[in-house]
């Protein structure tokens, strides 16, 4: 029975670690910095000086982790690939997920791009189908030639929606 | 539309009006519809030609362009928002023209009301009949199953929409009229009445606007329909998308025999609340048409309706009243009662709760339980009273209601799951209900809308039976098919379902009871044995299975639950796992369909492995 579950290669272009770097550093000096430096003298007025610490350090830790090293970890996990009928992807750390998407209930593909994506020449696909409103694929680094590539490649399916 | 199309159309708002008129170019028109194609498009020129004159002598009377701008306007106002703007004003005008003859406003300029009239109705079919024409040869097409004319709403309307129109603006100023309600003191409450005024004369101008700008129709097989006066709107429905069509009558739709016709589809462009009062001529001849044009390519000569495969009885409606209202509510409830009571008066909650005495406690719950079922009955006659249930080889079709009657036809081929819901009591009495979910299902202003087709109790001999005639192909082999469990260690997972309440309710009763030490052990005790005993029937409850056609998954003891779908009707699949599954081997398995989605019961990761690969070589055979 389990003769040959096909489990996704591809990769995603390595420059999306340093996409995803720069807007959750971006996020830890402007958002996640300040709301610590406020709440520190909060917690000591509230609780006590360790505890105000321990708190701001776990907060501040798990945002660092999240920018520096978090990036890393997601890049190795993200396997995607494409066969004659259907797309995969496989992605997450610690809640991982896997899908699979019909090649032909694909309704329609977004092509999206910020502004670090253009610098980096990246780009994000969407796939959707008609199960509902949020993308069914999402895979966020692809090089822009390949996104296109895979935009037209796939939008060129038909089939029935089912719907 | 076609690019043949396009470039033969000499209406198109693009152009400017003038060509019109010049004979166009043979080359620009494919040549396969070039012989018909000219024959409309010169038929067209000659009517076109007359409503030019026509308009230049009006011109003459009226002595400015009003009209000249008037005959593009249609295509003006679908095609550029930037004219829209500047057409406000004129468009505005135009709709208050056409309607001020059908209510009877008189002090109108009729004259150029009936010219308006006569060209809106030409320029319209011309536009029609040319990308009808052109690019299929079924223009003279005998059969053609389109309503020529644009209908409107019955006059009635008026009265019928007024109430629900008022609910729904009263909804948009709730906190107004709270802030109005409750803080007015005497000195405010002339200003109070006219906001409430306001309120009221809103609720009619918007009940008078939809009474007079909406139109609808039948074209090319599709419906069209129009509506808004300062911000227009053009909505076009495909009938093949069309997901259930929902036909209700209330009271005062009976009183002047009106019904209201609802189409859903996916996503949210249903016509709730647009086709609000129609004729009961009128909406059947839509859903004829409707239904026709859908079944143009498979035509089946179905005009006679199949026999009730199931009515319900009134005790049947009656036990599935008694059977809603869970014990939670009335606890909940009387919970809820208690805590506010002792918070308002402390002093009256100290006595009654000293005078409370045990029979007098029974006697007060088994009142207010009596009062939930009774309640809940009602609610259920006014809903379900005389429900009958018809299939036939395209529609099912379920008629009820008391007072507000209901006839919902949902396709067979657009059912995307089957829900089997037993919760315990219904299932002591041998019943369950079934729900045929569409991709109408889905969130709509943030409330899960749910699709139309509930058959509220089923038998549990008769539900087989009743599978099979709904889906043959997956039920025969659903039913027949060997069920699986989930994996035992899915146990630790379902207990976390019950132990949330559980402690819930612990601290609860630590905190307001104030029970010692003794007492409350005790109910630790209690409370432990009952979230095992749950998670342990749960867990037994817990079955999947997969066919060649169909998926099946149950889960549930409290309130069981049984899903079916057809392979057919998936539109992607996932398996995910959180740390915590990842430590038990555990996977969860998604099904999506379009507007839900079924869970299927832990599994381990290889299983679930297994069941996306097996899916997966579905659609390579698809493909």
């Amino acid at each position: 029975m389990s003769s040959s579950i096909y489990t996704p290669q591809s990769q995603l272009d390595p420059n999306i670690t340093y996409a995803w770097r720069f807007g959750r550093f971006f996020r830890l000096a402007l958002v996640t910095t300040p709301f610590t430096a406020l709440s520190f003298p909060l917690l000591m007025w509230m609780f006590n000086y360790k505890v105000a610490a321990l708190l701001c350090g776990i907060y501040l830790t798990y945002h660092v982790v999240w920018a520096l090293l978090w990036p890393t970890l997601e890049y190795h996990f993200f396997r995607y690939d494409i066969r004659n009928h259907d797309f995969l992807v496989q992605q997450g750390v610690l809640f991982r997920r896997s899908s699979a998407i019909p090649l032909h209930r694909i309704q329609h593909i977004d092509t999206h791009q910020g502004p670090i994506d253009r610098l980096l020449g990246l780009s994000t696909l969407m796939l959707y189908t008609a199960s509902g409103v949020t993308p069914d694929g999402i895979i966020p680094g692809l090089a822009q030639e390949d996104a296109q590539h895979l935009r037209d490649v796939l939008s060129k399916r038909e089939g029935d929606d089912g719907v | 539309m076609s690019s043949s199309n396009d470039t033969s159309n000499p209406t198109s708002g693009d152009e400017p009006l003038e060509e019109t008129s010049k004979p166009i170019d043979p080359k620009q028109v494919q040549p396969e519809a070039q012989q018909e194609g000219q024959q409309v498009v010169s038929d067209m020129e000659d009517s076109f030609e007359t409503i030019l004159e026509n308009a230049r002598a009006l011109k003459a009377k009226t002595g400015d362009n009003y009209l000249e701008t008037d005959i593009t306007e249609e295509k003006e106002v679908r095609e550029s928002k930037q004219d829209k703007e500047e057409n406000k004003e004129e468009n505005k005008e135009e709709d208050l023209c056409i309607d001020a003859q059908l209510i009877g406003l008189e002090d109108l300029p009729t004259e150029i009301d009936e010219h308006w009239n006569h060209f809106s109705t030409e320029t319209m079919e011309l536009d029609e009949s040319h990308t009808t024409s052109l690019p299929s040869p079924s223009f003279t097409d005998e059969d053609s199953v389109d309503l020529e004319e644009w209908g409107q709403l019955h006059p009635y309307s008026l009265l019928i929409n007024l109430l629900p129109q008022m609910g729904r603006t009263l909804q948009n100023a709730w906190p107004l009229l709270l802030f109005i309600i409750v803080g007015g003191n005497q000195a405010h409450q002339v200003i109070d009445s006219i906001f409430v005024l306001f309120f009221v004369a809103l609720s009619v101008i918007r009940t008078l606007i939809h009474f007079l700008t909406l139109r609808y129709r039948v074209q090319d097989g599709k419906l069209i329909l129009k509506m808004g006066l300062i911000f227009r709107q053009a909505r076009t429905l495909d009938p093949a998308r069309i997901q259930n069509i929902e036909i209700t009558q209330n009271l005062l739709h009976k009183y002047f025999d009106l019904v209201e016709l609802k189409l859903e589809t996916a996503g949210d462009a249903s016509t709730k609340g647009l086709l609000s009062a129609l004729s009961l001529k009128d909406a059947t001849q839509l859903k004829k048409a409707l239904q026709k044009s859908k079944r143009q390519h498979q035509y089946q000569d179905n005009e006679h309706p199949a026999e009730a495969v199931l009515s319900l009885s009134w005790g049947e409606i009656l036990l599935f009243g008694l059977s809603r209202r869970t014990v939670g509510t009335v606890v909940v409830l009387s919970a809820i009662a208690s805590e506010a009571l002792s918070v308002m008066n402390p002093n009256d909650a100290q006595q009654m709760a000293s005078s409370l005495t045990l029979p007098l406690f029974i006697g007060l719950m088994s009142i207010s339980f009596a009062f939930s079922w009774i309640w809940s009955s009602i609610q259920a006659t006014l809903r379900y009273h005389k429900l009958k249930l018809h299939i036939d080889a395209e529609e099912i079709n379920i008629v009820s209601g008391l007072i507000t009657k209901r006839s919902v036809e949902i396709p067979r081929h657009k059912i995307q799951t089957i829900e089997w819901f037993e919760p315990w009591l219904r299932r002591q009495m041998g019943f369950g209900t079934l729900y045929l979910e569409t991709a109408a299902l889905g969130m709509t202003d943030g409330e899960v809308r749910r699709s139309e087709g509930v058959i509220p109790m089923v038998e549990r001999q008769y539900f087989a039976q009743l599978l099979e005639t709904i889906a043959p192909t997956s039920a025969s082999e659903i039913l027949n098919a060997k069920t699986y469990t989930p994996h035992s260690k899915a146990r630790f997972i379902i207990v976390f379902g019950y132990l949330v309440p559980a402690i819930c309710t612990m601290a609860f009763a630590w905190w307001s009871l104030e029970l010692s030490a003794v007492y409350f052990s005790i109910v630790a005790v209690l409370s432990t044995v009952v979230v095992l005993g749950l998670t342990e029937l749960d867990f037994q409850m817990q079955q999947w299975s997969i066919t060649p056609h169909a998926i099946l998954s149950r889960s549930g003891y409290l309130n069981k639950r049984t899903w079916l779908l057809d392979r057919e009707k998936i539109q992607c699949v996932y398996r995910t796992e959180d740390p915590l599954l990842k430590i038990l081997g555990l996977s969860q398995v998604v099904l999506q369909v379009a507007g839900s989605a079924v869970y299927l019961p832990l599994i381990t990761e290889h299983e679930a492995q297994q069941v996306l690969h097996n899916l997966t070589e579905d659609w390579a055979e698809v493909g």
